[in-house]
């Protein structure tokens, strides 16, 4: 037990670069000659990207990673991955009625029939058996009258929801009908323009979620799939507020659109910090887009990276000499939302 | 100088030419290193992937460029010395070695080639509009091979890996004992089958996008 704990624990610090050239062979001999040992291997790496993608790793462990995990393209693409992985699990509806089943139930589901399974539970162990089948028996009686309920609620709540987005489109033809050109371009002196438009639901009836296929993913991505927030700079602000940034489960992507009026750089780079300071990402070389209420750098993110917190985003003009130098500073904070479709909690 | 132009993948011409080189390997061979694998063919094959997989993973930890191509190579090299007769005892340890030599190798190599900014690599770039759509197609496909793959877990092994990795609210490690708890295993028993059954999971989306996407050579979630 203590020996695979410090297995494990060698696992990590090999994968965080922190091993001599000795230790590295051993534990790579290790986990070549021992099968077993590289399951351990690929379970610790597993959860250090695991942790990684989620911004559960902190400090100098995170600057570890990222020197060393994240120095190779192979690696940075299996973080990528690890994301995409955690967002479509997370999407993914649990069923109630496998929650707490033990580990070899699968296998004795698939081998045995299940009215055979019942009946030997009765042959075994009678009085045990008996009682835990009619708990069973309430339980899903209970079950259903709960499936019943949730049923009617997510029908009112599909129904209220339609009628919003009804609502909504009405006021956006209104809007546009009124000015045909970029409703932010109307408002250059509010500092910040939080649009949360894209992250709205679908307008028609037959683009609404049928409570059985809540959860199931259109082919091609729908609107609430891209959350997009407009940002004017900081630094003009006259009030303090953050602005919101809203993530649901579904969405998808993240499009930073960063509005500033003049600078004279041909490339752009963008830092996302945390306000506590932590650089969350540098993306760059960008290019700049013009209308006719100035600039904007836009740029799509996975919404994996963002916490519940508050950011700071930093676009950075470069130089011909190649050095940043700062355009303008924003301001958004982070909001995630759990879908009433998908338990939020296993019941235990 | 000369300076050699490196390729679309950042080798230089001589690079790539050794590579192909040392990149063939008879059937005759690739069935003889089988054989000294597993006299039974079906264990053999998944013998030779779990071999396979243990050089990417050196290779990756040890910073390779192109995991993949080395212990593509490395298995090319052990299955060469098998067929010319040599007698290996242990041929995880014996590949190993080829795989440390090989790696050595591939140091010397970089020395001689030209520098380049490896954050050029870096995925973080934005592409225009068309590419953005393009990647946004692969990861669609990528997600719903992953969705049909997860339906078809059964049911107790699609529970326990959405309820290891889901996101949530609170600390996830906490959240995982209790699920242990839950299951009546420890800690370290639940880790190790979250990752046996994603490593499933990578095996099935990756035979999904085979089927589904005969142009692209995507994979995911390869371990």
């Amino acid at each position: 037990m203590e020996q695979n704990h410090d297995y494990e624990k060698a696992c990590e610090r090999y994968l965080l670069g922190e091993l001599t050239e000795q230790e590295q062979a051993q534990l790579e001999e290790a986990y070549f000659t021992n099968d077993a040992r590289f399951e351990s291997f690929l379970a610790v790496k597993h959860d250090l990207i695991d942790a990684y993608a989620r911004g559960d790793l902190s400090g100098v462990k995170r600057q570890r990673f990222e020197q060393n995990f994240l120095a190779s393209g192979p690696r940075r693409q299996r973080v990528e991955e690890a994301k995409e992985f955690i967002r479509a699990v997370s999407a993914a509806p649990l069923k109630e009625s496998i929650v707490n089943e033990p580990i070899n139930s699968s296998t004795q589901s698939s081998d045995v029939p299940w009215w055979r399974s019942i009946s030997n539970l009765f042959v075994l162990r009678p009085l045990v058996f008996r009682g835990a089948v009619a708990a069973l028996l309430l339980l899903v009686v209970a079950g259903s009258w709960v499936l019943v309920r949730r049923y009617q609620r997510q029908q009112a709540d599909l129904q209220e929801l339609h009628q919003v987005a009804l609502r909504q489109k009405e006021e956006e033809l209104k809007r546009a009908s009124a000015s045909p050109v970029n409703e932010n371009t109307s408002a250059p002196d509010s500092n910040v323009t939080s649009n949360l438009s894209d992250n709205r639901q679908p307008v028609n009836s037959t683009d609404v979620p049928k409570p059985g296929t809540v959860n199931k993913r259109p082919r091609q991505p729908a609107s609430g799939q891209v959350a997009s927030i407009f940002l004017l700079p900081f630094s003009a602000r006259g009030d303090s507020d953050s602005h919101p940034l809203l993530l649901r489960s579904e969405t998808r992507a993240v499009r930073l659109t960063l509005a500033f009026q003049k600078a004279d750089y041909s490339r752009y780079e963008v830092v996302l910090r945390t306000a506590e300071g932590e650089q969350v990402l540098r993306r760059g070389p960008l290019s700049d887009r013009s209308n006719a209420a100035g600039r904007s750098v836009t740029l799509t993110l996975d919404p994996a990276i963002f916490r519940r917190r508050d950011y700071i985003v930093t676009l950075n003009g470069i130089t011909s000499e190649g050095k940043p130098e700062t355009v303008a500073e924003y301001y958004f904070h982070v909001k995630r939302e759990t879908p009433q479709s998908t338990p939020a909690a296993v019941p235990r | 100088m000369e300076i050699e132009r490196s390729t679309s993948r950042g080798e230089t011409p001589s690079l790539l030419a050794a590579r192909k080189k040392d990149s063939t390997l008879t059937q005759e061979a690739f069935e003889g290193l089988l054989a000294s694998l597993d006299a039974d063919r079906e264990q053999a094959g998944l013998k030779y992937e779990k071999l396979r997989r243990k050089l990417i993973e050196f290779f990756e930890a040890r910073g390779s460029r192109w995991p993949t191509d080395h212990a593509d190579e490395t298995i090319n090299r052990v299955g060469r010395k098998v067929a010319e007769g040599e007698i290996v005892q242990d041929l995880n340890r014996y590949s190993y070695g080829v795989a440390r030599l090989l790696f050595l190798e591939s140091l010397r190599a970089r020395e001689t080639e030209p520098i380049t900014d490896d954050l050029a690599h870096v995925s973080l770039t934005p592409a225009d509009d068309e590419e953005n759509e393009r990647l946004r197609q692969e990861q669609e496909g990528r997600l719903e091979c992953l969705e049909d793959c997860l339906n078809k877990l059964p049911a107790a092994n699609r529970h326990c890996i959405i309820e290891y990795y889901r996101e949530e609210n609170g600390i996830k490690i906490e959240q995982r004992k209790r699920q242990a708890e839950a299951l009546n295993m420890s800690l370290n028993a639940l880790r190790l089958r979250a990752s046996r059954i994603r490593a499933e999971l990578g095996n099935c989306v990756n035979g999904c996008l085979a089927r589904s996407q005969a142009t692209g050579k995507q994979s995911f979630i390869t371990d």
